[in-house]
């Protein structure tokens, strides 16, 4: 069984409403959806380069449904990103607005109203038949990851979410994420798998016509990352009311306690859920939810497993489940576990490597009260406004550019610690590494210091730069 | 430092253009650094620099360089 396979059961409810008010039903959206990929042969291999339009999830669903293996990829892709990946995965097509196509000097070969496909090549790829989705787990840097994502991972993970969120057919989530993010995409597949509908739309909270939307559209409810909440914090979340919001959603990176309890209690004020959320790319995207009534009393945690997964801490190195109390990775298994990675094309024939559990690499703690509470990352990742970065990559690029330098960072801010004596463009360096990481340079620090700490064997003591205690 | 140049500061500071990008083709979204996380940075530092909180509806249609100066009037700014 496939994600989208059943869609024709819904009939005529909505599928997809647009910002005009145009609708097109789920029976409809079938036979467009099919109509719209048939034509460019069995089980190719297609880069999606998506946006938050209609054509952009017309074509997302001709291809899952007609088992093509789709990498997704965002519409505003650089061609100096895009390159690298054409040449390691040697897609069969690209699938992207028309004038994108045009920019790159690609040649359309077919239709999906304002999206076309271009074929790059005719060379077979040889990929596992349960393949379906290849989605990105880094931002710009390092090099190219894609995680292999089953059809089964991608149902389970829809069907887990209609559950835990307990969407209904009447549910239309307004699409604030993008369709090539993980968390975005999975509004889309549980919206679809229950019958539900998607207002579609690329307006910013920042637009007018997302504010229109929210009032006019019917949405029952959006989800957004920590910068969303940020921004509606600031704007005024009272301006929800009047809506038929229902229910947002948190995910993508820890919000911190203060707003969480905020945010809560003023949607509760307004009659509308707050859900908190965790995932990951390589769980194809959900892990757990803390529902919103849970929010009050444990506004620090992940909340519980989604239907059909199971969370645990254990100890990094021996697996071995560790005790209440005690800080550990934290592990998750179920059936929407990633079959894996892929480097190029070579590793798209695999077997699924994870075997159903996966190492998250954030460190958590089981508190007395049973709830998780995760405490820090095993590695030196964090989420620079949705985009996982190393910190390690944005070290090594400042390294490269001639200054000694350590990086820190928390969710959405990396610092860059330089040691310089005298007057430096700091300005500039912010901004390459800005550019290096694809955000915008506001989250990045420039601080200068007189020397780097380290350890008695010579490593970076993070903590310190962080202002932290020497305890690493 | 003139209302103008506080104005024009904001825009150089928050999205690395230059003056003569000042004008009624820069707009949201136009250029890369204006995003939705650049726009937030533009707001911070026009309420900074004069003092002011924009209401909502005032950030939201701050939707380029020549709409700003005239959302600025409300609150009793001439740039």
């Amino acid at each position: 069984m496939r994600l989208f396979e059943a869609l024709v059961k819904h009939g005529g409810q909505p599928a997809i409403l647009d910002a005009n008010g145009a609708s097109i039903s789920h029976r409809d959206l079938v036979e467009i959806s099919d109509a719209g990929v048939n034509g460019i042969g069995t089980r190719q291999l297609v880069f999606c380069l998506c946006s938050n339009s209609v054509s952009s999830i017309i074509g997302y669903v001709g291809l899952v449904r007609q088992d093509h293996v789709c990498v997704m990829l965002p519409s505003n892709i650089e061609l100096s990103r895009l390159k690298p990946l054409v040449e390691l995965f040697q897609p069969n097509y690209i699938f992207a607005p028309t004038e994108v196509l045009g920019a790159f000097e690609l040649n359309v070969s077919q239709k999906v109203f304002d999206y076309g496909f271009a074929q790059i090549s005719k060379e077979p790829v040889v990929m596992h038949p349960d393949l379906s989705l290849l989605m990105t787990t880094s931002g710009s840097t390092g090099s190219p990851m894609l995680v292999r994502i089953s059809h089964s991972n991608s149902l389970s993970n829809a069907v887990s979410i209609i559950e835990s969120l307990s969407l209904k057919s009447t549910d239309r989530a307004l699409t604030t994420l993008p369709m090539n993010y993980t968390y975005g995409l999975s509004i889309i597949n549980s919206q679809l798998q229950i019958g539900g509908s998607l207002v579609v739309s690329d307006a910013t909270i920042m637009e007018r016509e997302f504010w229109t939307l929210v009032r006019e559209s019917g949405a029952t409810y959006f989800g957004g990352v920590p910068y969303t909440y940020q921004m509606l914090q600031r704007l005024g979340l009272k301006k929800l009311a009047g809506s038929n919001l229902r229910m947002l959603t948190q995910a993508g990176g820890k919000l911190d306690e203060e707003s969480v309890m905020r945010i809560h209690s003023e949607c509760a004020s307004l009659g509308i859920e707050f859900n908190v959320m965790y995932g990951q790319t390589e769980a194809t995207a959900r892990i757990s939810v803390l529902k919103s009534d849970l929010v009050p009393k444990h506004p620090w945690s992940i909340g519980h497993a989604i239907p059909g997964g199971k969370l645990r801490v254990v100890n990094t190195e021996s697996g071995i489940e560790v005790s209440q109390g005690v800080i550990g990775e934290l592990e998750y298994s179920g059936p929407n576990v990633a079959m894996g990675y892929a480097a190029s094309c070579a590793d798209l024939s695999r077997e699924a490597d994870l075997g159903g559990t996966l190492r998250t690499g954030d460190l958590a703690v089981l508190e007395e009260d049973g709830f998780l509470r995760i405490v820090g990352r095993r590695n030196r990742f964090v989420k620079i406004f949705g985009n996982r970065v190393n910190l390690d990559d944005v070290e090594e690029m400042v390294t490269c550019t001639g200054f000694q330098a350590a990086c820190t960072g928390i969710d959405d801010k990396i610092t860059v610690h330089v040691i310089h004596s005298g007057d430096f463009d700091s300005a500039l360096l912010q901004n390459s590494v800005a550019k290096f990481i694809g955000a915008h340079k506001n989250s990045i620090e420039i601080k200068k210091i007189s020397k780097i700490p380290r350890s008695e064997s010579g490593k970076v003591l993070y903590s310190v730069l962080m202002g932290g205690s020497n305890d690493n | 430092m003139s209302a103008k140049k506080s104005y024009d500061n904001a825009f150089i500071d928050c999205f690395g253009v230059n003056a003569i990008q000042l004008n009624a083709d820069l707009t949201y979204q136009s250029i890369e650094e204006w995003d939705s996380v650049g726009h937030m940075a533009l707001v911070a530092q026009i309420e900074d620099v004069f003092g002011i909180m924009l209401e909502m509806d005032d950030i939201i249609d701050f939707s380029s360089y020549t709409i700003g100066i005239e959302t600025l009037k409300k609150y009793g700014i001439e740039i």
